[in-house]
């Protein structure tokens, strides 16, 4: 089992490597700087940078040196752990994407935080609906139920997000003044007891959480009902059957069980759409996590932010395919045999 | 976001029955013809030039003047001269309307760059002019939707056309050729490729990039290099799977050549799988440049398109039309694409059950 991490663990490195060369090249190559947008498309004389001003302000933040240099230092700060200097903070990239912001409030207070408990929340409620309505469509496959579940979950698969979001603010935020929409806590927040403090986190959140839940999970139903209808078919619960337990008891004790071996693996693929969809739902409900602070960077072409941001992005997405390779590998130790 | 969009519901449950029917798959293919339709023959429907008119004796086409191979080099009449200077000139209540006989407007009057200080926030009216109401500065935004279903429609085919040429020669070069230039060159590159979130590394690339480099073309490219290594990871597979198979060898004992091989024997073969992933492909860039032109780093205003008009929603929360109608047309857009890849999945890969 170690041996099979440590190599996993390793063989990640590399990629790692070539993560950032892809993300650093990329950025590299997309037509612009920092200050060429500042300095092209301004009205006027009175938004033009003089052309001393640019070459300074290069020069000041290195960018005018060579790529590879360039991309040495910046290797340099990632493995130094600060993660390059902000713009537009002037402050190490890690210290504003992990440390409390303005306003305090520890973990929470921080866009890594406040990033997770929305995510939290919205795995929570994707996994609280999905997974009761994967099993309740395996109990009679090609039945009512499925088929109608699976026409709706269809529907809201397709449907974008960002709209979704729109329409939720528009009716619960605008019209019916029913949920908060904007940020993350009322304004009276430090005055409130523990209670009404968690309270008011959820109210703040129900509306992105449902953005964020409501797409993965068509995908979390369909998978939960193809793994217990796989394990449906075994030997063992035709014998389980036969004992006389009800297809109930059947089904949540010894389908559903064995089926969340294979659904490991959904925590792999869930993470790159949670990834991509907090930027969009957390800048429309101005949620203080990493992605309104990436739309944040993006319109203050803070480069360093961006690229931290992207490489983040990707590890994430790396390290919980490692996490799922390796809980699985914990699991069915057959797994390890492969290279 | 677009990560979703990628590969269908359907792939979880991969015995699942047809479940929304033929008639889903027809609309979707309707909608898919008309997107195709609206998108060239949109100067004809919503322009605020005329189709057809007698102007100080004289009959005008001047809306055809708008459409493909004209545009190119047909020089404005008299008709869109006076336009250019008055545009609400044929529409606008009342007007000096001296010197036109015969009239034909567009069904929608307005052109989708029009703007006009009478219409501000318009809210949409059946029966009015406007149906789906204006915009911050008057613009009609069914005009804007007829529009920007072009950019919608051209980023789904361009930009899944260069992953598809992309992915599939990088895919058939691991899968063929096989040994090192598979396990250092392409494996290598989709896994890591595979590690970013698709949109996100679109975002990453758009925002860094100068606004003024921002339009159809550049987000074509951004999108089509950042979703090839889905496409390339299938055609991999495939290639191997059919490396092997008995017509290869059999063509390559008739003295087949790779390039013969690969074209004509394995890429045919190949193809059904490759064509469904496409289409769920164009799904997804349609998602992804909606999102993009959504928040502001995808098509730059005034160019129309259904997630620039949906930012707007944004910044006035009361013009509820901005956000639900260009919203829908997405929706559609993502829906039809979708269920056309199911339908495609169903016709192709059933018959052999050969890939699944």
């Amino acid at each position: 089992m170690w041996a099979y991490a440590a190599r996993r663990i390793l063989l990640m490195v590399p990629t790692f490597v070539l993560i950032t060369a892809v993300v650093f090249l990329a950025v590299k190559a997309a037509p612009g700087n920092p200050f060429s947008a500042a300095r092209s498309t301004g009205e006027g004389a009175v938004r033009q940078m003089n052309p001393a001003d640019y070459e300074a302000m290069l020069a000041r933040y290195g960018l005018d040196r060579p790529w590879y240099v360039q991309y040495g230092k910046w290797l340099g700060s990632l493995l130094s752990g600060s993660l390059g200097e902000s713009f537009s903070e002037r402050r190490p990239v890690s210290q504003v994407l992990f440390g409390a912001g303005p306003s305090g409030g520890g973990f929470l207070g921080s866009p890594l935080g406040a990033t997770l408990c929305l995510n939290g929340l919205a795995l929570l409620l994707m996994a609280g609906l999905a997974v009761p309505i994967g099993l309740r469509s395996a109990l009679r496959p090609g039945g009512f139920f499925d088929r109608f579940a699976s026409a709706v979950l269809y529907v809201l698969y397709s449907l974008p997000n960002f709209w979704i979001a729109i329409l939720l603010i528009l009716l619960f935020g605008v019209t019916w003044d029913l949920l908060p929409f904007m940020g993350m806590r009322s304004d009276g927040y430090d005055s409130l007891g523990p209670a009404e403090r968690a309270l008011d986190l959820f109210r703040h959140a129900l509306l992105p959480a449902i953005c964020l839940a409501y797409g993965g999970l068509a995908f979390v139903a369909r998978f939960t009902r193809g793994a217990v209808l796989e394990v449906l078919s075994r030997d063992f619960v035709r014998v389980a059957r036969a004992k006389g337990l009800s297809v109930r008891q059947v089904l949540l004790r010894h389908a559903f069980r064995n089926a969340l071996l294979p659904m490991l693996t959904l925590g792999g693929l869930l993470v790159p759409a949670l990834v991509s969809g907090s930027v969009i739902i957390e800048s429309l409900f101005a949620w203080p996590g990493l992605g309104q602070l990436y739309m944040k960077a993006v319109f203050t072409r803070d480069y360093p932010l961006i690229l931290a941001e992207s490489v983040l992005g990707a590890a994430v997405v790396l390290f919980s395919t490692l996490a799922v390779d390796l809980a699985y590998s914990a699991a069915d130790p057959r797994v390890r045999q492969e290279p | 976001m677009t990560g979703r969009a990628r590969g269908g519901v359907g792939d979880a449950g991969r015995r699942s029955r047809r479940p929304h029917g033929r008639w889903g798959a027809a609309g979707a293919a309707v909608f898919v013809a008309a997107m195709a339709a609206l998108s060239y023959l949109a100067p004809l429907l919503a322009n605020n030039k005329p189709l057809v008119i007698r102007y100080q004796g004289r009959l005008h086409f001047t809306a055809f003047r708008d459409l493909a191979p004209f545009s190119l080099w047909v020089k404005p009449d008299a008709v869109s001269l006076r336009l250019q200077a008055d545009p609400d000139w044929l529409t606008g209540a009342g007007g000096e309307q001296a010197g036109v006989g015969f009239l034909l407007l567009p069904p929608v009057p307005f052109s989708p760059y029009q703007t006009s200080l009478d219409r501000v926030h318009l809210p949409p009216r059946p029966f009015s002019p406007n149906r789906l109401g204006c915009d911050d500065v008057g613009r009609d935004v069914l005009a804007r939707l007829i529009h920007g279903t072009k950019v919608s429609f051209l980023v789904g085919v361009l930009s899944m056309g260069l992953a598809l040429a992309l992915g599939v020669g990088l895919g058939a070069l691991g899968g063929y050729a096989g040994g090192w230039v598979d396990s250092i060159l392409v494996s290598r590159a989709v896994e890591v490729m595979l590690c970013f979130p698709t949109f996100f590394f679109i975002l990453t690339v758009t925002a860094v990039m100068d606004p003024k480099y921002l339009n159809l073309w550049s987000v074509v490219l951004v999108i089509g290099l950042s979703s090839w290594p889905s496409v390339a990871r299938y055609a991999r597979a495939e290639f191997i799977r059919l490396r092997g198979a008995e017509f290869v060898e059999g063509a390559r004992a008739l003295g087949a050549g790779h390039g013969r091989i690969v074209f004509r024997h394995i890429l045919p073969n190949a193809a059904g799988p490759l064509i469904v992933n496409a289409a769920f492909g164009m799904a997804g860039a349609i998602l992804a440049e909606a999102a993009l032109s959504f928040l502001g780093v995808g098509i730059q205003p005034p160019e129309p398109s259904w997630g620039g008009i949906m930012s707007l929603v944004t910044r006035y929360w009361s013009d509820w039309w901005l956000g639900l109608f260009p919203g829908a047309a997405i929706f559609g857009a993502v829906l039809a694409y979708n269920r056309l890849g199911e339908a495609l999945r169903e016709i192709l890969e059933a018959p052999g059950g050969s890939s699944g």
